[in-house]
């Protein structure tokens, strides 16, 4: 069966029904993932630690030292309680914005002295994306107090395209993973030869939940190229396959389990940080109706006790 | 297919001109490598060509561009939305295209430079911090405390970032012992040193050794990920004295 391209893209795909439900559970997850990742003690810490980045952002330098001053005592728990206020839906629509801001700047600060890409870089578009959303038209407190008013259609298309534009972003990161590997071309045949994959596994197995959990390796780090090979290879089509998504809903569900294998097996390897933000985006990739079902389920028994 | 025959060139020109984009020196390489100059001289007719096809088929209002672009202005999402979706795919598009980053712009490149293959030694050192406890000792593992199920010590706050800052990151700086050894203090543990987990992957033989002094010499003469460990000036001291 082919694939129809031009009926099955992302931007026809944003023209379909939605699910509340979907956005609304996206919202209380991203805020969660936000309350976590601004309660770390990182930001205290790198106050503390020689600024060994060297890293660059879109923002002034006067606006950068001002982010430097403020933001542990001042970011760090403005991002804090507004994600707590992201998590209830309450006033969703007037601290998103401030929300948004605020996050933006404190991992600017992060970023700025801890050259890492995440958590940030799987929230911060999602999260602008929200601002422009009727996120908390379900499960927030905003529509309970009915501080909003809610569509009457909860499977309305409105509720699609930023779902499908979350999803947009999964695929740009893989996608764009994929691609730093290979370009320039002359270095991209020299990533596939595996020394990168045996340098992260020889040397972090030592702090590896691999390690912490069966005290063993898989196999013999310091040899056996061609499995290093294969891993980077796969990697590679993991992260390219992903471009998918732009093109059609059939692939998700293959997509989805290769990520979470992959990220599962980094986890086991050493590279800790991107499983959980994977998963969660990885939510724009669960079809709209399967939350529709499981809400109305949950209606229905709940009408029936 | 004209769909799959138009992606196609399209990737095939744009990874021809990230090539070049993200060549830094490129005029030094087009002088000296003349392999890189045939690549160049190929290169750039491809892209023009694929530059002039993408313009013309967009104002004769059909190819893959002109169906995105339609496409994406017909869709009911909100105006400003568009303007910012199209602002971020912009921002990082060029991010992608130079393979550089600005913040919040991000070509996603933290593995870009490969490390190269080669046959290592069988065993693997890793200098860890340790403490005494009930007589024995106890290995302060850092990556571990990210962990919810199997932190030790630190638990809430202490994720995945800042255990892989404190692991290799900083993991020579004086400032990040003092940050750790305050944390272990506040947690009733006064003094860390720090001694050689080792693994051979052959055998599977796993010691740890808290010899003080072979830590020292460890630390200077292996092969580390990202470098030596910082080593208390106390511990340094009363290896002297031995």
């Amino acid at each position: 069966m082919g694939i129809n391209i031009r009926e099955e893209n992302i931007l026809v795909r944003m023209e379909q029904p939605g699910s509340v439900h979907q956005l609304a559970v996206f919202r209380i997850l991203l805020g969660l993932q936000i309350i976590y990742s601004s309660s770390g003690k990182i930001f205290q810490y790198v106050l503390q630690v020689p600024d060994i980045s060297n890293t660059k952002n879109i923002f002034p330098l006067w606006l950068n030292q001002w982010v430097d001053a403020i933001a542990v005592p001042y970011l760090q728990p403005v991002t804090q309680i507004l994600g707590i206020f992201l998590v209830l839906g309450l006033f969703t629509r007037y601290i998103l914005p401030i929300l948004f801001i605020s996050f933006v700047l404190l991992f600017s600060f992060y970023f700025s002295r801890h050259n890492a890409p995440h958590p940030w870089l799987y929230i911060w578009f999602p999260l602008l994306l929200l601002n422009f959303t009727k996120s908390s038209d379900a499960l927030s407190l905003d529509k309970l107090f009915s501080f909003i008013k809610p569509l009457h259609d909860a499977s309305s298309k409105v509720y699609r395209w930023p779902i499908e534009m979350i999803a947009a972003w999964l695929a740009y990161i893989y996608v764009a993973a994929g691609m730093a590997k290979i370009l320039p071309i002359y270095k991209g045949w020299h990533w596939l030869d595996g020394g990168t994959s045996q340098d992260m596994m020889y040397h972090r197995f030592l702090y590896s939940m691999d390690f912490y959990l069966f005290k063993h390796s898989f196999f013999d780090y310091s040899q056996n190229q061609w499995i290093f090979i294969v891993l980077s290879i796969a990697s590679i089509g993991i992260e390219f396959f992903c471009i998918m998504i732009f093109f059609t809903r059939r692939c998700h569900i293959a997509i989805f389990i290769l990520l979470m294998v992959m990220h599962f097996f980094l986890y086991l390897t050493g590279v800790l940080g991107f499983m959980q933000l994977a998963l969660i985006l990885s939510l724009s990739l669960i079809h709209p109706v399967f939350f529709e079902k499981l809400f109305t389920t949950q209606k229905l028994k709940t009408t029936s006790v | 297919m004209r769909w799959i025959k138009e992606i196609a060139f399209a990737f095939v020109a744009l990874t021809l001109l990230m090539t070049i984009l993200q060549t830094d020196s490129l005029f030094h390489y087009i002088q000296t490598i003349f392999l890189f100059k045939i690549f160049v001289l190929v290169s750039i007719p491809v892209i023009v060509f694929w530059i002039f096809m993408s313009i013309r088929d967009y104002l004769h209002q059909r190819g893959i561009f002109y169906y995105c672009a339609q496409t994406f202005r017909s869709i009911s999402i909100p105006s400003i939305a568009k303007y910012v979706i199209v602002i971020v795919l912009l921002g990082n598009f060029m991010a992608i295209g130079f393979g550089k980053q600005h913040y919040p712009f991000y070509d996603v490149g933290m593995y870009r430079w490969p490390k190269e293959y080669w046959n290592r030694d069988k065993t693997a050192y890793e200098v860890k911090y340790y403490y005494q406890q009930s007589g024995g000792y106890k290995i302060l593992e850092l990556r571990k405390e990210s962990s919810f199920l199997l932190a030790e010590h630190f638990g809430w706050g202490y994720s995945n970032d800042i255990a892989y800052a404190t692991t290799y990151f900083h993991k020579g700086e004086k400032e990040n012992f003092k940050f750790l050894s305050h944390e272990m203090k506040e947690r009733g543990i006064d003094t860390l040193w720090a001694g050689v987990h080792s693994y051979n992957f052959e055998t599977h033989e796993l010691t740890f050794d808290p010899d003080i002094c072979n830590a020292i010499n460890i630390n200077q003469t292996s092969d580390l990920y990202y470098g030596p460990i910082y080593i208390p000036t106390y511990q340094l001291e009363k290896c002297d004295g031995h």
